[in-house]
């Protein structure tokens, strides 16, 4: 095996999940290049992703093992480019925000602004569904959750967007730039006046030895929060309603017994989850792994989507059927750095859907499902545009 | 080999599950419940599992 794959070309067609299975029916592992011209090993299948991800051989501190690798050199991302035992320090410090009953108290909150969007959309019409809902409700929900300003929220889709699918490398540093200023200054502020979100519980919040995080690392971990915590769930959401559009008798399903939502919501992240590859991990020693030799040094991520359609697992992987007993998918992740915010994404994900398809009994693509564009990113799979038509009289 | 489960920490994510799912599992309020006395041959799977933990819940000794 001698090709190396470009993945953001990849992904710009909705065949991408197909191609990565087939690929990964001959390799387990394969050659790609990432944005920065740089090379990776990528993890296909199912059975090595799982195996791999908890492997401690593999190290998500790229800064100090891969410096070269860093996608923003000189910042160290906290949580997501850490090892243990430190990884586990901070996790434990922030993890009760993002537990099973705190996500719960947040339910009413999410339902209000899920209602809020949809009221601006009116009785019917045609909209783009990602700029007018599924962008702004997870925006809304982390920045309530974090403590971002109301005011201060305009410029955060396209730091987003350029982090997780960038054009460049230039546009990706620079925006990330700006972002980790922006929380700089958010933290000063909340520093010199008190709040109570999450951002001030943390800068309150003390590690067992009484020491508290520093300016850098709540800077840091707020601003992956806001990203990671909101394109991810944005591009959830939208694939989601577009695999139930292009899926009708799968829609009608679910609009007979709405108690699907949550098994929906679970063959979606499956089928085309919006975390395509995780972040680049570095192997510390060679590593045999799929008939390869990872060598000490290089850099490895794992494509989800593609083992999630990993043919070893289910034969019917490019099936989307909301009624599986258990779709069993990596879509979070596994191991350490199973996704801290799954159970919110799961939550704000399960809320839309409901609340969506309750207030629109009519709701369908309004251009031909070939004309969608999808997202040039080897990071997040998701459409450029998602125009609906909608209308809330009976059908 | 003596396994620990700190339950203020663990937050039914299931990862252990996953990795060694005859010695871990969740019960329907996902609440993790660990088998008693497991067979020294699991040993290797069980410090697995503890290291998938992403918030450290599990400590194993002996192991």
């Amino acid at each position: 095996m001698s090709e190396v794959i470009d993945l953001a070309e990849l992904a710009a067609s909705a065949g991408l999940e197909q191609e990565l299975a087939r690929l990964a029916g001959s390799h387990g592992i394969i050659r790609t290049r990432q944005l920065n011209q740089q090379e990776t090993w990528t993890v296909l299948g199912a059975a090595l992703t799982r195996e791999l991800l908890s492997d401690p051989r593999l190290s998500n501190d790229v800064h100090t093992h891969a410096p070269h690798g860093a996608l923003v050199p000189g910042l160290q991302v906290m949580l997501l480019e850490q090892d243990d035992p430190g990884h586990a320090r901070y996790r434990r410090l922030v993890t009760a925000a993002f537990a099973s009953k705190a996500v719960r108290r947040l339910e009413p909150r999410i339902e209000e602004i899920t209602r809020q969007l949809l009221d601006k959309l009116g009785d019917g019409g045609t909209a783009d569904f990602i700029d007018a809902f599924t962008y702004p409700m997870p925006l809304e929900v982390i920045c309530d959750l974090l403590g971002v300003p109301g005011e201060d929220r305009d410029p955060f889709r396209k730091w987003a967007m350029d982090i997780s699918a960038a054009p460049s490398l230039e546009v990706m540093q620079a925006s990330a730039a700006e972002l980790f200023g922006y929380c700089i200054g958010l933290i000063g502020a909340k520093r010199e006046r008190p709040t109570e979100d999450l951002l001030g519980e943390l800068i309150a919040a003390r590690f067992e030895d009484g020491s508290a995080l520093t300016d850098e690392e709540l800077s840091s971990f707020a601003a992956v929060l806001l990203i990671a915590g909101h394109d991810t769930v944005t591009n959830l959401l939208a694939n989601a309603l577009y695999e139930l559009l292009t899926h009708p008798e799968q829609l009608a399903a679910l609009r007979r017994d709405p108690s699907l939502v949550a098994s929906a919501v679970e063959e979606a992240l499956r089928f085309r989850g919006s975390a395509m590859t995780t972040v680049n991990r570095v192997a510390l020693e060679d590593i045999e792994a799929g008939g390869v030799t990872i060598r000490r040094g290089e850099l490895v991520r794992f494509l989800l989507n593609a083992a999630n359609r990993d043919a070893a697992v289910r034969e019917d992987g490019h099936v989307f059927d909301i009624g599986r007993a258990t779709a069993r998918h990596v879509a979070f992740g596994m191991g350490p750095h199973f996704c801290l915010g799954q159970r919110l994404a799961r939550q704000e994900a399960t809320i839309a859907l409901t609340e969506i398809l309750a207030r629109f009994p009519t709701l369908e693509l309004a251009v031909p499902e070939g004309e969608v564009r999808w997202l040039a990113s080897d990071a997040i799979r998701g459409l450029e545009e998602l125009p609906l038509r909608y209308a809330r009289g009976s059908v | 080999m003596r396994i620990t489960v700190d339950h203020d920490l663990c937050d039914g994510l299931g990862q252990c599950a996953l990795v060694a799912p005859e010695v871990f599992s969740l019960d329907d309020d996902e609440r993790l419940v660990v088998a008693p006395d497991p067979a020294p041959e699991l040993a290797g799977r069980v410090a697995a599992a503890a290291r998938a933990c992403p918030v450290r819940a599990i400590a194993v000794e002996g192991a």
